[in-house]
């Protein structure tokens, strides 16, 4: 098998083993179900191989990877086929399945709100570049985080002091 | 703390191996040339050659149905060298209305009609062989818009049908409407004329030329069908002269010779030798 050149070496194998998992938890918050969540992360590789060359570095790939995630479980999310798609059942095999409602909370939020609130609080992207992958502006990104904060604090009932 | 809770969770989130092998493995191929599709790719897929076979029906409907009237339109492009040829033509079997090079048009307009009408070899049902005129002198629907439905439906009911088959088929149907109901050319110009019409419909203007230019001897010849015979001022369909014809042996033999050669072109050598040349073969003994 022929491997796909990178900068520095780098295979393809190689990106799917090192952003592999956050490209399936950002398709699974945004898709909300693992079959569309596998679809989209060969979506993106797929995508990837075709535009390695143009990627220049390590940051660089990484921002384009969560925007291919993004774009591609949008396109997956307007097709007629998934608009019907129910939400996330609860089968994940979390370590700590005491805290799991923690994780259902977020995946119950507006798309846009849980998109936010995963790249801020687990990818730990900056505002601004949350901005730049959803092609929004920092204003809106800002407003976001706020709704969805608020709407966890209601979901959460006071399990946290702060979010 | 809300933020550290939600971390832990998402580390127990992780793609398989037998994902990431999977998606390895549709990479390489993808590299390798093999042709893989997502499911959006297939579903568009699918989409597009559903399309294309709605709109190739869509355009085999539309042939079937308004063909005919098309290629009458394009009768009525080319009507001059037509109708100069009806007008010049000697009283002899050589005025077979489709013989030269000028009536190739109508040659390839009045094949049409039968191609979407009677041509049994495109799934028509009619018989090429007995229709003295050309079809569309056999529909007067112009009358029926210029006139109303009442007036012609009188006329028809009341003249037409009491006339022997020998006085219907002395000259085009719509001939005899038009002459009858005295409808005007300035009127049926106009009825062409209306937008709202369907083009198909229209009555070509080599056939108004013929009805109201001609003398009724030119008339008749120049709306002669092209698998009949026009002689002396008389149109014989060949179901006529395989029964019985007094016509000299050279117009018949060379008529039906011309005959052989337009059928086989019209049908196929199969259907021609399934269900005419027998009659073909009559008209030469």
């Amino acid at each position: 098998m022929t491997k796909q050149s990178f900068p520095g070496n780098d295979c393809i194998e190689d990106i799917i083993e090192r952003y592999g998992d956050m490209v399936f938890r950002l398709s699974l918050a945004r898709t909300r179900s693992k079959p569309d969540a596998e679809d989209v992360f060969q979506d993106v590789f797929l995508r990837l191989m075709k535009n390695l060359h143009k990627i220049q570095s390590e940051e660089h790939l990484k921002a384009w990877l969560i925007r291919a995630t993004i774009n591609c479980s949008t396109s997956l999310l307007t097709s007629s086929w998934v608009k019907t798609t129910e939400a996330l059942s609860e089968d994940i095999p979390f370590e700590d399945s005491e805290k799991s409602f923690v994780y259902y909370a977020v995946m119950e939020l507006p798309k846009k709100y849980r998109t936010a609130i995963h790249l801020f609080y687990f990818e730990g992207l900056s505002i601004k570049e949350i901005a730049e992958v959803c092609s929004a502006s920092e204003s809106a990104v800002k407003s976001w985080l706020n709704r969805g904060r608020n709407m966890l604090k209601t979901k959460l009932k006071g399990e946290y002091d702060y979010v | 703390m809300f933020k550290e809770d939600y971390t832990a969770l998402n580390q127990s989130i992780k793609a398989t191996d037998e994902l990431k092998a999977k998606t390895l493995k549709k990479v390489y191929e993808k590299e390798n040339n093999k042709f893989t599709f997502s499911k959006p790719v297939v579903l568009r897929f699918a989409a597009a050659a559903a399309c294309v076979v709605v709109v190739f029906s869509a355009a085999v409907f539309w042939k079937a149905t308004f063909g005919m009237k098309k290629d009458s339109e394009m009768l009525m492009d080319n009507a001059a060298p037509q109708t100069n040829e009806a007008a010049d033509g000697a009283k002899s079997a050589d005025s077979y209305v489709c013989e030269g090079a000028e009536d190739c048009v109508e040659e390839k307009a009045v094949s049409s009609f039968f191609n979407v009408e009677n041509n049994p070899s495109k799934g028509g049902d009619g018989d090429l062989l007995s229709r003295k005129y050309l079809n569309v002198t056999y529909d007067i629907y112009c009358c029926n818009v210029i006139l109303g439905d009442e007036a012609v439906d009188k006329w028809v009911n009341g003249v037409y049908l009491e006339k022997s088959e020998a006085e219907r088929e002395a000259s085009p149907t719509l001939y005899q409407a038009v002459t009858e109901l005295h409808i005007e050319r300035s009127q049926i110009e106009a009825y062409n004329s209306d937008e709202s019409l369907n083009k198909g419909l229209a009555i070509p203007k080599v056939i108004l030329d013929a009805i109201y230019d001609m003398d009724f001897d030119e008339m008749k010849e120049a709306l002669t069908n092209p698998f009949a015979l026009y002689y002396d001022g008389e149109v014989y369909t060949a179901r006529e002269l395989s029964e019985q014809n007094d016509l000299p042996p050279e117009v018949v033999e060379e008529y039906s010779s011309r005959l052989q050669d337009r059928l086989i072109k019209e049908v196929g050598q199969k259907l021609y030798d399934k269900d005419y040349r027998v009659s073909v073969d009559g008209l030469k003994k």
